[in-house]
C-alpha cells in the first residue's frame, strides 16, 4: 500500500566544494517510518538538518516540499537527550511548551513518561537518571510534541546493547503509524525500525529491499540473517565507492 | 554549624600565626601592631570606623550592582550581535589594559570627590570578569540544544532567557565571586586618589598620623566585608547553579 506522500526533497546538497548528494530524490509518506543509512560523513545528519529547516554547514540547490496543514512539523531526537541540566523531567517533557510560552499539560507529560516505562520520577533532575532513562525521556519529549514528522538523528547510538533494544522496541511502538525520518549507521538498527530503508550510495539515495513481513523483528531469523547480510554488502559497497 | 566552626578556626590560626610573628621578630607596634592592640583599636575608634566603612561598603554594593548590570547587559550584546563583538570586545579588553591607579584621578577630577568616582572605580574593576565570564557561559551551549529549542519553535526572547542564560550561570558564577573579591579593591583605590569620607581615606588618615592600629583596623574591616560579600555572591549563585555538580566540588 502506498500512504500519502507528506514531504519531498530534490536537489543536490555539498559542503564546501564536497558534493555529499548530487540529483538526489527524497520521497517521504504519511505515517511511514524512513531510515537514511550510511556510514559517518556521507551527510545523513546534514540531510535531516536541511530537512528540519535549520542551518547547515553546507550548500542545497533544491526544493522541498512538504503537505501539511499542521502548525508544528517537526519534533526531534537526537544521540545525546539533550535534556536542560536545571529543568525536572516533567519540565523537559513539557519544554516545547516552556519555550512558546503556553500552559504547561503535566497530565499529558505524566501520561508519556508513564508510556516510556519511567514513573514517580518527574521532580527528579536529569543528572539522576541513567543514560538510558534519559533517552526515554527525551522520547516522551518527543511524543509530547505531536508533530507531523519526527527527526531522529542516531537517537540509539550511545546507549548499551540491551538499553538500546528495550528503547528501540518503545520507539516502535509508541511511533507506530506516525512519520518518523531517522538517520542511522547501524543496519540492525535500520532493519529493525523501518518501514523504508535508504542507503546513500554514490552520492545518491538508492531504496533498499525489506521484507514485506513488518515490523522486521517477528520474521524468521533466517530470512532476518539474508537481509541483513544483503544491506551489509551494499553498505559495504557504498563505503568503497565513496 | 561545621563550616562556622571551620571559619572560627581559621581566624584563630591567623591571629595566632599573626601574633608568632610579632613575637618572635619584636617588631615595635608602629610597624607591626599586634592582634591585641589592633582589636582595642577598633573598639575604641568604633566612631571612626563606622562611618566611614558604612561610605566604602556603599559604595562597593552600588558599583558592584551597576557594574554586574552593565556586565550582563554587555554580555548579552556581545553573544546577540556579530557587530558588537567587533565593536566591543576590543573596547572592554582597554578596560583592563589601563591601569585603575592611572584612571582613579581621571575619575575623581571628572565626577568629583563624592562617591559616583568610587562607584565607578568598582564598576570598571568588575566589569571585565563579569562580561568575559558571562558571554563565555553563553557561548559554550550544545548547538544541538539550539537546534532542538529552534525546531520547538522557541523565540529568539524565550530561547535566550529560557536555556542560553541558564546554561552560562555556571561559568557567570566565576565572574561574580571574582568579582565580589575585586570590588572593595576598586571603592578603596578611588579613596585613596581622591575622598575625604571612606576606610581607604581612613587608612591614609592613619597612616599619616603613624596610627598603625587604627589602619589595621580598617584593613580587617574591610576584608571582614569582603568575605562577606564574596560569601552572600557564593550563596546565591550556588543556589542558582544548584542543578550542576561542577559548580559544587566538595
Amino acid at each position: 500500500m502506498i500512504n500519502r506522500q507528506l514531504l519531498s526533497v530534490d536537489g543536490s546538497l555539498k559542503i564546501k566544494n564536497k558534493k555529499l548528494l548530487d540529483d538526489f530524490s527524497l520521497i517521504i509518506e504519511k505515517g511511514r517510518w524512513t531510515t537514511i543509512l550510511g556510514q559517518s560523513g556521507v551527510g545523513k545528519s546534514t540531510l535531516l538538518k536541511l530537512i528540519a529547516g535549520l542551518e547547515i554547514p553546507g550548500q542545497f540547490r533544491g526544493n522541498i516540499k512538504l503537505d501539511s496543514a499542521n502548525h508544528k512539523i517537526f519534533s526531534w531526537m537526537a544521540q545525546n537527550d539533550l535534556l536542560l541540566p536545571w529543568l525536572s523531567v516533567t519540565k523537559n517533557v513539557c519544554l516545547g511548551q516552556i519555550l512558546r510560552n503556553e500552559k504547561l499539560d503535566h497530565k499529558k507529560a505524566e501520561k508519556l513518561l508513564k508510556a516510556v516505562e519511567l514513573e514517580n520520577i518527574s521532580i527528579q533532575l536529569p543528572d539522576t537518571l541513567s543514560v538510558g532513562m534519559r533517552q526515554r525521556v527525551a522520547l516522551a519529549r518527543t511524543l509530547m510534541e505531536e508533530t507531523e514528522i519526527v527527526l531522529m538523528d542516531e537517537p540509539f547510538s550511545s546507549l548499551d546493547y540491551i538499553t538500546r533494544s528495550n528503547i528501540q522496541n518503545l520507539s516502535r511502538k509508541l511511533l507506530k503509524n506516525k512519520t518518523v525520518i531517522m538517520v542511522t549507521h547501524d543496519p540492525t538498527e535500520a532493519l529493525l525500525l523501518s518501514d523504508n530503508l535508504l542507503l546513500i550510495e554514490n552520492q545518491k539515495l538508492t531504496k533498499l529491499e525489506l521484507p514485506n513481513s513488518r515490523p522486521m523483528r517477528s520474521i524468521k531469523q533466517k530470512d532476518f540473517s539474508e537481509y541483513y547480510e544483503k544491506t551489509i554488502n551494499r553498505l559495504k559497497q557504498a563505503y568503497i565507492v565513496s | 554549624m561545621i563550616k562556622l566552626f571551620k571559619f572560627i578556626t581559621y581566624i584563630l590560626i591567623f591571629i595566632l600565626i599573626w601574633w608568632a610573628i610579632k613575637f618572635l621578630s619584636n617588631t615595635p607596634d608602629f610597624i607591626l601592631p599586634g592582634p591585641k592592640l589592633v582589636i582595642i583599636s577598633m573598639f575604641d575608634n568604633y566612631y571612626l570606623l563606622f562611618p566611614n566603612a558604612l561610605i566604602t561598603f556603599y559604595e562597593i554594593i552600588v558599583g558592584f550592582i551597576l557594574g554586574t548590570l552593565l556586565g550582563l547587559t554587555t554580555g548579552i550584546q556581545l553573544i546577540i550581535s556579530k557587530n558588537s563583538r567587533k565593536l566591543l570586545l576590543p573596547f572592554i579588553l582597554l578596560t583592563q589594559a589601563i591601569p585603575i591607579f592611572a584612571l582613579a584621578p581621571i575619575l575623581t577630577l571628572w565626577l568629583g570627590y563624592g562617591i559616583w568616582s568610587k562607584v565607578i572605580m568598582t564598576m570598571i574593576i568588575i566589569y571585565f570578569p563579569i562580561t568575559i565570564s558571562f558571554y563565555e557561559g553563553l557561548k559554550r551551549i550544545d548547538p544541538m540544544v539550539v537546534n532542538l529549542t529552534n525546531i520547538m519553535g522557541a523565540t529568539k526572547l524565550s530561547g535566550l532567557f529560557k536555556v542560553r542564560i541558564p546554561f552560562a550561570l555556571p561559568q557567570l558564577s566565576s565572574g561574580l565571586k571574582l568579582a565580589a573579591a575585586f570590588a572593595p579593591m576598586g571603592a578603596v583605590i578611588g579613596e585613596w586618589v581622591g575622598s575625604s569620607k571612606g576606610l581607604g581615606y581612613l587608612m591614609l588618615y592613619a597612616s599619616g598620623r603613624v596610627q598603625i592600629d587604627l589602619m589595621f583596623s580598617a584593613i580587617i574591616v574591610l576584608a571582614i566585608f569582603t568575605v562577606i560579600l564574596y560569601n552572600i555572591v557564593s550563596f546565591i549563585t550556588n543556589q542558582l547553579t544548584k542543578w550542576d555538580p561542577k559548580s559544587h566540588l566538595n
